[in-house]
């Protein structure tokens, strides 16, 4: 039986969400889960350490590149083999050119796919690397293993149009035991057991929602299987936050904080305000920046106002003729806020006559 | 539009009452002053089908010349609304009544500005004026005496720049952040700077080794150390070569010719030869043991210079690389800055939304403003019979009356005229909002202020104008007066 791991897209030296005040302990976590991922092949080792791309977020360091050869070389046991992506692609004065790996790392240094073989194992791997950050022809749509028994495995990077687009049908049919994808951020299958995204390492952005970790694979006789190990530190999510009539600030943070504390308080989140508010009680969703890991606040809310029967209120005066300007279909989202917002301060400004009230 | 009959089945705290109308004026008297508002909120309540509590009751009306019969029972679990035309027996839309041509499309506003009209609530004269200035300029830009578009686009402001700092702070946070990166790509210019300068010292260390072109120090060096071991292989031939022959001629010259003193001399000579030939060959040994020295250590040198320019190269490749991956994020950064926030998507809802109101208020002012000032000075002059001449209203909205001799502004006139001002506002609201057929009035405790006299004008003109009026009020006096008329 092979065992393998494979990675991609950890973009070590990135600084997800700059500017936050997380920002600058994510770019540490990103290199502390690549070296947890080689102490835990340390301790429990596999035959292969595949990488399909993006391992640096930019054009790697000298003191990177030495740092990782270093890690690759603290798992002897474990042949790694390694493409670089449209991120780490391999420049001209590139120190990918001219860096000395490991004996145990295959660094496949050109745009021309190569095979390397590793006769113990009766294993072929497959691969290229990136030496410009956009490909625009399919690279890989053409290759087909050799014609050798054993486990043939390809390294590739990219999928669509300005990053090296890819006939997945074409790949599936092309004889390949497995094609270790990276690139796209969320891990995924392409075709089952075969053709899989293993996605970031770590989550990068607010759009790498759901679990990432890395892809842990066996080949025995002929088949492959797969699952997904969680690794990350955190994760981003998606929280939407449920408002009513009822609805008041204290009761939205307390709201916040409880769904923030059973989710966890390292996440981050992306605070969703959904359903219909008070006219009456003022919301303000900025104060929920203080509560959590808050990266970004969209307030789909809107008060909760009857605008057909407001409309029958208030037809022939401004506020009638207000709602009258927003009636058609398939409204922007700023057309819609903007009828509310319009709508809320025309009846808050409202002076009530004669001691008379309105519904 | 007439109210004829309403008949309460029960409606809050009244049950079981009818109540009929003329179509010229009416008086609303009771003095629970509970009882006469319910009266009152029944009428609208009905017209508009409103149904936050339940009631049942009928109301009798005539529209268009037409006579129709609006009943609501809002008991059972289906509420059971009906209108019906007397007239021709024809059953219609009871639940939207308010859109139709039959209530003249009145709607709640409109009832609100044009039909039931309240007094002023003022604790001065000055309060009074100021109130009837507003109402009319807030009527003449919005079509309605209680909204108020100059506090509507203050609050929308007021949001707006709420959100405006949550967009500075973003941007100075980003800002804060590309300065970072920026100091960061000074910083390392000024060290490529440097490294470069260290290399190009080393450059010139490596050039200081070199005489010209074709040789460098080391191969003078060489040349030189080369010469001197020929020097000193030459020496120890020519100093074997002077013992031998300082021998052989003093061994010949002695042994051969007797000539012992001639020995001797060549002996000495040989010797003083021997002895100077010593001399030169320990010096050119010297000169050799000190230039291989000197070319050991020209060597070492060579080999520190020669590591070092490959460290410095290295170092400066290094931080090449570093310069333009931080020249890439700053890129992508700006990049980024170019995506709109959330908050400036609610700032351009806010921007719409003032500037929808403004332009709808621009509309309503460019049909109302003119028509109501002159409809307003109409209705004046005749419920003040001619007293006041003409409503004035200029630039800044401010309001004066010509009373026949002199133009009075509105802060100089006597309180029964700011009263009778504004309830010509409410009655040319009521003719501008609903064209040809006149709205009946119902004036809630509206002439506490009037005299009989000016009561009786006022009210005549508007039956004679063929206006239903509907007088409320729990007040004894107000109640007499108004049967005087």
């Amino acid at each position: 039986m092979i065992r393998f791991i494979h990675l991609s897209d950890v973009h070590l030296g990135a600084v997800p969400d700059r500017g936050c005040p997380w920002s600058h302990e994510r770019e540490e976590e990103i290199w502390e889960t690549f070296r947890r991922v080689i102490a835990g092949i340390r301790k429990n080792p596999v035959d292969f350490l595949f990488i399909a791309g993006d391992l640096f977020h930019r054009q790697p360091l000298l003191r990177e590149l030495r740092e990782v050869g270093e890690l690759f070389a603290s798992i002897p046991e474990t042949q790694v083999f390694l493409v670089a992506g449209d991120h780490d692609y391999i420049r001209e004065d590139s120190f990918y050119r001219s860096f000395s790996w490991p004996q145990n790392v295959t660094f496949f240094a050109s745009e021309e796919q190569t095979c390397v073989e590793i006769p113990q194992k009766q294993t072929f791997v497959y691969g290229l690397s990136f030496e410009q950050p956009e490909i625009r022809t399919p690279l890989y749509d053409e290759c087909r293993p050799v014609n050798k028994p054993g486990f043939h495995v390809m390294l590739a990077h990219g999928g669509d149009v300005s990053c090296c687009p890819m006939d997945f049908t074409r790949l599936a049919g092309a004889g390949f035991d497995y094609i270790a994808l990276g690139h796209s951020h969320k891990p995924h299958m392409v075709s089952r057991d075969r053709i899989v995204y293993a996605g970031s390492l770590e989550p990068l952005d607010r759009n790498d929602l759901g679990k990432h970790g890395y892809i842990e694979g066996t080949y025995e006789n002929g088949s492959v299987k797969l699952r997904l190990r969680p690794f990350a530190l955190r994760s981003y999510q998606n929280l939407v936050l449920t408002v009513g009539p009822d609805t008041t600030q204290y009761t939205l943070e307390e709201m916040l904080r409880n769904e923030v504390m059973k989710r966890g308080g390292r996440n981050i989140y992306r605070i969703i305000l959904q359903g219909r508010v008070s006219p009456d009680n003022i919301l303000l969703p900025e104060r929920l920046h203080a509560l959590g890991n808050i990266v970004e606040i969209m307030d789909e809310s809107c008060p909760d106002y009857d605008l057909e029967e407001l409309y029958r209120q208030y037809r022939g005066t401004l506020i009638g003729d207000y709602i009258k300007s927003f009636d058609k279909e398939g409204m922007t989202v700023v057309e819609k806020k903007a009828l509310y917002y319009g709508l809320q301060s025309l009846l808050s400004a409202k002076v009530l006559t004669g001691g008379r009230k309105r519904l | 539009m007439k109210i004829r009959k309403i008949e309460i089945r029960d409606f809050g705290n009244i049950y079981n009452k009818t109540v009929s109308f003329t179509s010229g004026l009416n008086l609303l008297y009771t003095e629970k002053e509970q009882e006469r508002k319910e009266l009152q909120a029944f009428v609208e309540t009905i017209l508009f089908g409103r149904t936050e509590i339940p009631y049942a009751g009928i109301l009798w009306f005539e529209s268009g010349g037409r006579k129709y019969r609006l009943t609501r029972d809002l008991h059972g679990e289906v509420p059971y609304s009906e209108l019906l035309c007397e007239d021709d027996g024809a059953l219609l839309d009871a639940d939207h009544i308010s859109e139709s041509k039959i209530a003249l499309g009145v709607s709640e506003a409109v009832y609100e500005n044009a039909i039931c009209i309240s007094p002023l609530k003022g604790n001065t004269g000055a309060e009074i004026v100021r109130q009837v200035q507003k109402q009319m300029t807030d009527f003449q830009t919005t079509g309605d005496c209680s909204v108020d578009p100059g506090r509507t686009v203050q609050r929308i402001k007021m949001t707006r720049k709420g959100y405006q700092v949550q967009v500075e702070r973003r941007k100075k946070a980003d800002e804060k952040e590309k300065k970072k990166i920026s100091s960061q790509i000074s910083r390392l210019r000024k060290e490529i700077r440097e490294l470069e300068e260290q290399k190009s010292q080393i450059g010139e260390q490596e050039n200081a080794f070199r005489m010209n072109e074709e040789s460098n120090g080391y191969q003078l060096l060489d040349e030189r150390i080369s010469d001197l071991e020929r020097n000193k292989r030459f020496l120890i031939a020519a100093m074997c070569l002077t013992v031998m022959l300082g021998i052989g001629v003093a061994v010949f010259l002695g042994m051969e010719l007797n000539a012992t003193i001639p020995a001797a001399l060549a002996g000495i000579v040989g010797v003083a030869l021997f002895m100077a030939e010593t001399n030169f060959e320990m010096q050119t040994v010297r000169e050799l043991e000190k230039r291989k020295r000197m070319r050991v250590r020209w060597l070492s040198r060579q080999e520190k210079l020669k590591g070092g320019r490959s460290g410095v190269e290295e170092e400066l490749l290094d931080k090449n690389t570093e310069l333009s991956n931080l020249t890439e994020e700053l890129r992508s950064m700006e990049e980024y800055a170019y995506l709109p926030l959330m908050e400036e998507l609610e700032i351009d809802a806010l921007n719409l939304a003032m500037e929808r109101i403004e332009k709808l208020s621009d509309r309503i002012y460019s049909q109302t403003g003119n028509q109501l000032v002159q409809t307003m000075s109409e209705v004046l002059s005749g419920i003040t019979r001619g007293e006041c001449r003409e409503l004035l209203v200029d630039d800044e909205m401010r309001i004066s009356v010509d009373v026949g001799d002199e133009i009075i502004p509105i802060e100089k006139l006597r309180l029964i005229t700011v009263e009778q001002i504004y309830l010509s506002l409410r009655l040319a609201a009521g003719e501008l909002l609903c064209g040809s057929e006149k709205l009946p009035v119902i004036f809630d405790e509206m002439f506490a202020a009037f005299d009989p006299e000016r009561l009786k004008t006022a009210v005549c003109w508007l039956t004679d104008n063929g206006r239903q009026v509907i007088v409320s009020t729990s007040r004894k006096s107000e109640a007499e007066m108004v049967q005087q008329c």
